[in-house]
């Protein structure tokens, strides 16, 4: 069965003060990481923390799972090359 | 409106919880096998674990008018001890005939390491020498990615694998088209910051259509809400989604993958309304 979605006004009536809170608290949050002592440069979660904001401004769909790829690790093809199950005992 | 939630492990909930969910209409709780809290032992904690899953936790729900229903395994966590792993595994068949069991689960990865494929391989082997459906645990936050690809690679290999008898769980954005494109079920765990949530899930139904997907709880040991589901079918409602697609869902869609284990059988009560139309 296909679902159809809401219609788009109709959509941003209701999230609208939801998505101003959630921004507004990801603004206060990311304010909270500048505020406290010693730097967080380097650190590679400050790196996805900003290719994921720069997702949200795409024009097009996929954002969620655009953003859940940012925050996982990559798939290598490869892997059984290096994984061997380990024998079962005689 | 009636549900089951298809995944929830109720032995790390209150008996209060069971009220609950029967009070906002659920009729049967699924529940897999996994980790509860701490490492056991030893075979004998595994045994007393499944009588648990196989003997008390069918009782408590009973009281309520709750029908459980379990899936037997060694879990990802505890799979590390591969030595332990394959004494659980000989020690399953035991429990098999018991009347609540649906097969093997939930089985899968957790760190994605090798000891875990090797645990992961021999309980597929296990489900098709008993001829039971699998129910497929995928890993948490950034090893969900690889780990749900591993274990669709690994489940490739077996050419006599029915992929209709397999729920592969957790999924979320980035791993449900896979899963569905290769003809298994999949399953969302509404959790309040790990996983999916109600709003996230909705979006995946609206995107890949009602078939073949479910939604549970997974209420566990850790923060998490057994009344998952009843607020999925609010989210639903309150989008304007008819009451046969929320049934789909909630009810239809579990009943369709469960009713594969000689062991499922439901009843569902009928509206007097319907039953007199
Ligand atoms: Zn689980």
């Amino acid at each position: 069965m296909q679902l159809a979605p809401m219609e788009a006004a109709r959509a941003l009536d209701r999230e609208f003060l939801q998505i101003r809170a959630r921004i507004l608290e990801l603004a206060a949050d990311l304010d909270r990481l500048d505020r406290g002592a010693g730097s967080l440069e380097g650190d590679q979660r400050m790196e996805q923390i900003r290719q994921a904001l720069e997702v949200l401004l795409r024009q097009e769909p996929g954002r969620a799972e655009a953003v859940q790829m940012i925050f996982s690790r990559p798939y290598d093809p490869q892997w059984k090359t290096h994984f061997r199950p380990v024998p079962k005992p005689r | 409106m009636f549900y089951i939630d298809p995944h929830i492990h109720m032995v790390s909930r209150i008996t209060d919880d069971y009220e609950t969910l029967a009070r906002m209409g659920c009729l049967a709780v699924s529940e897999p096998a996994f980790w509860a809290g701490f490492d056991r032992g030893s075979v004998e904690g595994f045994r007393d674990y499944f009588r648990h899953l196989t003997q008390v936790e069918p009782r408590r729900a009973a009281q309520f008018g709750v029908k459980h229903f379990t899936w037997l395994c060694i879990n990802a966590k505890e799979a590390e001890n591969v030595p332990l792993a394959r004494e659980v595994i000989a020690m399953i068949p035991e429990f098999l005939q018991q009347p609540n069991v649906l097969g093997i689960g939930e089985i899968g990865l957790n760190k994605n390491t090798p000891n875990e494929c090797t645990v992961f391989l021999e309980q597929v082997e296990l489900a098709l020498q008993y001829d039971l459906p699998i129910l497929i645990h995928t890993p948490h936050l950034e090893d969900k990615y690889m780990g749900t690809r591993m274990i669709l690679d690994m489940l490739a290999d077996f050419s006599q694998l029915d992929p209709n008898r397999v729920l592969v769980d957790h999924v979320e954005e980035h791993t449900v088209r896979e899963v569905l494109d290769r003809g298994y079920w999949a399953g969302m765990t509404l959790y309040p910051v790990t996983k999916c949530t109600p709003k996230r899930a909705v979006d995946i139904l609206e995107m890949y259509g009602t078939e073949r997907l479910l939604v549970n709880s997974a209420g566990d040991w850790g923060p998490s809400k057994p009344t998952a589901v009843p607020d999925f079918i609010m989210e639903m409602r309150s989008r304007g989604h008819s009451y046969e697609a929320i049934q789909e869902v909630v009810l239809e869609n579990p009943m369709r993958f469960f009713s594969q284990s000689p062991h499922f059988q439901l009843e569902v009560p009928t509206q007097p309304s319907s039953a007199s139309a």
